[in-house]
């Protein structure tokens, strides 16, 4: 998509998002009638923008895994060591 | 903020030197930006890898901003312009970015079997199972941490770079920085209104363009 027809797209989101269901339905109709390549784009965009928990929702280093050397013995329980779960903590070493 | 665990890895002469580098490169100086890279490059690295080895002492419910930790480090707060302060951030993001998806990048050369890669036993992650072999050799279990694939979001990113440079960059400040609306505002220069508009539309467009990759 060039960088014209991305601006354009984002304008007619910010407008379509902004608008009440019905508002959104009408402008979207004639939308479609005026352009349907740049309808489709602004439906599916519309919907993925309803998504609750968006992949960049989080950051980067929220992805990162969490911290393994927990001392609690609490945290490993229900934890999955190669075959085994461990079930519950029997005493300590 | 920062805990006894972790280690002080700038002395204090090197803040001096970071704060005074960045204020040289606010005033034109290319050369200051050349002897700032490897710097803050090395440090976030270093941040990168202990957060990747899972050594992390605090286990954070928020949006985690790597670049944040890095900045409260690195740079005299009493010396730095707030220009230095976005600055640091943009580039620090931009790092971020790249220490992050080459890391990833290894990671899938090693699960290949790619003889050209050398790797140590702390990269051989083993993605889909969330195993490390620990240094005796057995086999550990990570929590549940939410897997994502850099490379993937990385290819994307690039393409909306293409479509709307400042757009990308918003997102590389907010993604890979963790940058709040308020600061990725400050160093790309529009209001928060803008950033929200622009973030929204980012978020929405990353979102379908991830799931169409069937990669996140």
């Amino acid at each position: 998509m060039t960088p014209e027809r991305w601006r354009r797209v984002k304008e007619i989101f910010a407008h379509a998002s902004a608008l009440a269901v019905e508002a959104r339905e009408k402008y979207l109709t004639s939308l479609e009638l005026d352009d349907a390549e740049l309808h489709a784009e602004i439906v599916s965009l519309l919907a993925a923008h309803e998504t609750a928990d968006a992949v960049v929702d989080l950051s980067a280093a929220d992805y990162l895994p969490n911290e393994l050397r927990d001392t609690s013995a609490d945290s490993w329980i229900g934890r999955r060591i190669g075959a085994y779960k461990l079930i519950a903590l029997l005493g300590r070493g | 903020m920062t805990s006894n665990s972790q280690p002080v890895l700038m002395q204090t002469n090197e803040m001096g030197e970071v704060t005074r580098l960045l204020h040289e490169w606010s005033g034109g100086s290319d050369a200051a930006l050349a002897s700032l890279f490897p710097l803050i490059y090395d440090d976030l690295r270093a941040m990168a890898n202990r957060h990747l080895r899972r050594e992390r002492s605090e286990h954070t419910l928020q949006r985690t901003a790597l670049v944040h930790e890095a900045f409260l480090r690195m740079v005299d707060q009493r010396q730095v312009t707030w220009e230095g302060r976005s600055q640091f951030f943009a580039i620090a993001s931009q790092m971020m970015r790249r220490i992050l998806v080459d890391h990833a990048r290894r990671r899938s050369a090693a699960k290949r079997g790619d003889r050209a890669e050398h790797l140590s036993l702390d990269d051989l992650i083993q993605h889909d199972e969330e195993r490390l072999v620990d240094s005796a050799g057995d086999a550990i279990s990570l929590g549940d941490a939410p897997r994502v694939d850099f490379e993937a979001i990385d290819t994307v990113l690039k393409r909306l770079e293409v479509m709307d440079p400042q757009q990308g960059k918003l997102v590389e400040l907010r993604f890979f920085g963790g940058l709040s609306i308020k600061d990725t505002a400050d160093v790309i220069g529009v209001s928060p209104a803008t950033v929200k508009r622009e973030w929204a539309i980012a978020r929405a467009w990353l979102q379908r363009e991830l799931h169409a990759e069937e990669r996140v």
